[in-house]
């Protein structure tokens, strides 16, 4: 055996090396501020770096998933947090966040500005502030040709728009599930099965996601679907990319739509508590809200924020409509939803 | 078994890294997360259970997902084995460079190689194009089974491909000329004495595949449709939002139980077909020495093997170069190297850079586990030697959103605290790699003649000594192979790491996700997916010249 008595060893000082490298990777370091936040996030750098030359910090940023997957990562580890903030829950997935305890309350110097619509669109408790806001809603592909538009929700479902629509499964995309939200809206319950019913004999489209839904089925990137679910902003994207004078998209805002909140909350159990609240406060100042459109491309909380040139294109001129749904509420939709078009 | 050669000889000390690795990095998260799932007051709870067991909608679910990977896996061997008989018997001008570019596929990105099939033949796909012009109806493969089969083939068939050629190209020719001497017809040949000699090579590759397409996940979210879900894919909805764990933890166990139970049956079948050959320098033969029919035979099925694995390779690198009216540009490249001022840059370079870190550092220690574990299955007999082969292949069974939601629940305090280390994101590369050193290793091992070691061990040598200079020299190719496997799956994994994935540390496939994600990003993915095309088939190129000694070429 001699051959293995020599290399056992071997094996075991690796392993213990390679453990103490990875445990000596969390002593001694400068103070340090984490926070969970969805897939999206971006923020511009010189900036971040004004905030952590300020507070003598260094800045990591966790990406997790989207809104349902950053909750569920707190929830599994409520009290004893990878992060100490989390930012990008909203008010689609907040209920649960709220009930597991994972934040602790914290007062943003400037929450009085805020709308008290956004605050109340994500429970009204001091544990979250609102950071900023979206809207969901169909995008059309005006180079594709479509001779009519729907007017009403129910169209959608009528031949004359057979396959033109592709959606995201609002069990694993945020935009998929706020459409379904939308859809519970207004058409009520009853009406909404009905509906995605008559959707599915229609051949909608359904993709796991955003991305495959825009990139891949959308007709503006060579699928075929001229109608997409998409953010209200995209339009404004595709100038800002396209380093266009006017989008090749519009969003239909032939109905009411709902808007989305996302914000931030201290998590319980953070290793920094104050840095993450003055992190809050970041989030919240006009430098920050002012760079909100051309980083993450959706709209800045705090009003009346000076927004680019190019983000007219994504003014919405619909009305929003409201829905406050619990947690569990929301979890049947999902669980029907699955029901009627993946069996 | 002769008295002296034991087999069961220091099982546990060869058994050792592999045991404990999967004990700290499978086990223990899995049975953590599994615990909460099934027990979420403490006690069991048998609701969940019956839910499940009671729903035939699950259990629909189990047998699609049986059937489909049943299917892609003929379907990889009908089209992988043609592939590996050309790579082993013919030489050929640029056959290491197209062994390489056979491996690119297997580490793509699902949603890019999505955006490529699309381009070729999707509705408005060139392939519907050609059939348009004679008249013919477009195809649309979006949301059927053929989309998920063709793919599970496209990104498998290197698997066939490279295990069986490395084995077939050493195979002593003998017992085939003289079976021809004897009057066999070619058929016949192949059929009653290359096939056995084969076997274990081809069960191996068969293995992996049925394992991979069993859990597959991407290309099933990506391409698949209503109906044709497979088990990874409902946990992860199941599992995603944390509703429904209980669910998914028993569809887990499931999962896992199903597959230990194929490959504990492989185990078992494997035991059987092991066929002894000596082995012998490389075997093929130049173009010019074929027969006309044979040179034709092997331009044809080469050129069949090219299209379809070359053409989303081609689609795709073509989507990168962004062709427009005004031809190709480079613009997506330098959009992608541009500095944007933003949080979410990630430099190319430094992707490049950890992924080959990763690969690199997972490649060794998956070689060390791979090995070691490989000589303990080959050590111990009978049933236990049966399950203790299924269980070392765990880590290919255990669904990825599972695993990482055990990974973040687990090493989550003191100085066990690896949430977002570089380490654990290693660890888990390294887990997923080194069961293809295992398989290709095991599978060289078993057509090795035991007579060898028996006679180093005759002669006086102990067994790590008959190990270390008889049995290890002669597996040197099969460990070639699963490594470069290794390399591979590490530089395309992202499932089991997209849990504890960190910008300070994203290799390419993180970055192809993350352009993948935000507006304007999809040119940025296409050219990081092009870059990682390029280092896929570097690397493959290079480890396939790495040389054990003289020994690897013999």
């Amino acid at each position: 055996m001699s051959g293995f008595h020599r290399l056992v060893p071997v094996f075991a000082v690796v392993a213990g090396l390679l453990l103490l490298g990875a445990a000596a990777c969390g002593d001694d370091e400068p103070r340090s501020l984490a926070v969970l936040t969805h897939d999206s996030f971006d923020m511009e750098e010189e900036l971040l770096a004004r905030f952590e030359e300020e507070h003598d910090v260094t800045v990591t940023l966790i990406e997790g998933g989207d809104a349902n997957e950053i909750v569920a990562r707190a929830i599994l580890n409520a009290g004893n947090p990878e992060a100490d903030l989390l930012f990008g829950v909203d008010n689609f997935s907040y209920h649960r966040a709220l009930e597991a305890g994972v934040f602790e309350p914290y007062e943003a110097r400037r929450r009085g500005e805020l709308p008290a619509e956004f605050l109340e669109a994500v429970g009204g408790t001091l544990e979250l502030t609102p950071i900023d806001y979206g809207f969901v809603d169909i995008n059309v592909d005006l180079e594709a040709g479509l001779a009519e538009l729907p007017s009403r929700l129910e169209d959608l479902a009528d031949p004359r728009w057979r396959g033109a629509l592709v959606v995201q499964d609002p069990a694993t995309s945020s935009p998929g599930l706020q459409f379904l939200a939308l859809t519970v809206a207004l058409l009520g319950e009853g009406g909404w099965q009905e509906f995605w019913a008559a959707l599915r004999a229609n051949g909608v489209r359904v993709t796991d996601g955003w991305t495959a839904a825009y990139y891949t089925e959308f007709t503006r990137n060579g699928g075929e679907s001229p109608l997409v679910v998409s953010y209200t902003s995209s339009p404004a994207a595709e100038v800002f990319f396209g380093e266009l004078d006017e989008p090749p998209t519009r969003t239909l805002a032939a109905w009411p739509l709902l808007r989305q909140v996302e914000a931030a909350g201290v998590l319980a159990g953070a290793a920094e508590p104050e840095l993450a609240g003055a992190f809050i406060d970041f989030m919240l100042s006009d430098a920050f809200q002012a760079q909100i459109p051309g980083t993450m491309f959706v709209y800045p909380a705090i009003p009346g924020t000076s927004t680019p040139d190019w983000w007219r294109w994504a003014e919405v001129g619909a009305e929003s409509a409201a829905l406050d749904a619990s947690a569990e509420e929301i979890d049947r939709w999902v669980r029907e939803w699955t029901e009627i078009m993946r069996r | 078994m002769k008295p002296g050669l034991r087999a069961g000889d220091g099982v546990w000390r060869v058994g050792l890294p592999a045991a404990l690795a999967l004990a700290v990095l499978i086990a223990w998260p899995l049975a953590a997360v599994l615990w909460r799932g099934v027990a979420p007051d403490g006690a069991p709870s048998w609701e969940a259970v019956l839910a499940v067991a009671g729903d035939r909608f699950y259990w629909e679910r189990l047998g699609f997902t049986t059937a489909q990977a049943l299917v892609s896996t003929v379907l990889a061997l009908a089209v992988g084995l043609p592939g590996a008989a050309l790579f082993a018997l013919v030489r050929f001008p640029g056959r290491g460079l197209a062994l390489a570019l056979v491996t690119v596929p297997f580490v793509l990105p699902t949603l890019v190689v999505a955006v490529a099939f699309l381009q070729l033949a999707g509705p408005q796909g060139w392939l519907s194009d050609g059939l348009a012009l004679v008249g013919l109806p477009r195809l649309d493969p979006r949301g059927t089974l053929w989309a998920i089969l063709a793919a599970h083939v496209f990104f498998n068939v290197a698997i066939v491909v490279r295990l069986v050629s490395g084995v077939w190209a050493n195979l002593d020719p003998r017992p085939e000329e003289a079976a021809r001497l004897l009057g066999a017809g070619s058929l016949a040949v192949v059929r009653h004495v290359t096939l056995p000699a084969l076997g274990p090579a081809v069960a191996a590759a068969a293995a992996l595949v049925f394992l991979f397409t069993f859990t597959s996940f991407g290309v099933v979210l990506v391409l698949g449709g209503p109906g044709l879900d497979t088990l990874e894919v409902t946990i992860f909805r199941l599992a995603v939002r944390l509703v429904e764990l209980p669910e998914a933890a028993i569809l887990s166990l499931l999962q896992i139980g199903a597959t230990l139970g194929a490959l504990g049956a492989y185990a078992w079948l494997q035991r059987r077909i092991a066929a002894h050959r000596t082995q012998r320098p490389d075997r093929a033969l130049p173009l010019a020495a074929l027969s006309w029919r044979a040179r034709s035979l092997a331009a044809g099925g080469g050129l069949l093997l090219a299209l379809y694995l070359g053409a989303p390779l081609a689609a795709l690198a073509w989507g990168s170069l962004s062709v427009g009216v005004d031809g190709p540009s480079l613009v997506h490249f330098e959009r992608l190297f541009a500095e944007t001022g933003r949080v979410s840059f990630i430099a190319p370079g430094d992707a490049v850079r950890w992924s080959l870190s990763f690969a690199a550092a997972a490649t060794a220690l998956a070689v060390v586990l791979g090995v070691t574990a490989a000589a303990a299955v080959a050590r111990t007999p009978g049933r236990r030697g049966v399950l203790l082969d299924a269980l070392l292949m765990l880590p290919l069974a255990v669904p990825a959103v599972v695993l990482g939601f055990g990974y973040l629940t687990t090493f989550d305090r003191g100085w066990y605290d690896l949430r977002g280390s570089a380490w654990l994101v290693l660890f888990a590369h390294t887990l997923v790699a080194y069961p293809f050193v295992l398989r290709a290793t095991l599978a060289v091992r078993r057509s090795l003649d035991p007579r060898l070691r028996e006679a180093a061990r005759l002669l006086g040598a102990g067994p790590a000594r008959a190990w270390r200079y008889v049995e290890l020299p002669l597996m040197a190719r099969g460990v070639l192979a699963g490594s470069v496997f290794a390399f591979a799956i590490s530089l395309g994994e992202f499932g089991a790491t997209s849990v504890l994935r960190r910008r300070e540390f994203a290799t390419l496939p993180i970055a192809v996700f993350d352009a993948l994600g935000r507006p304007g990003g999809l040119g940025r993915a296409l050219a990081l997916s092009t870059i990682l095309m390029l280092v896929t088939a570097a690397s493959a190129l290079l480890i396939s010249r790495l040389r054990y000694r003289e020994i690897g070429e013999f």
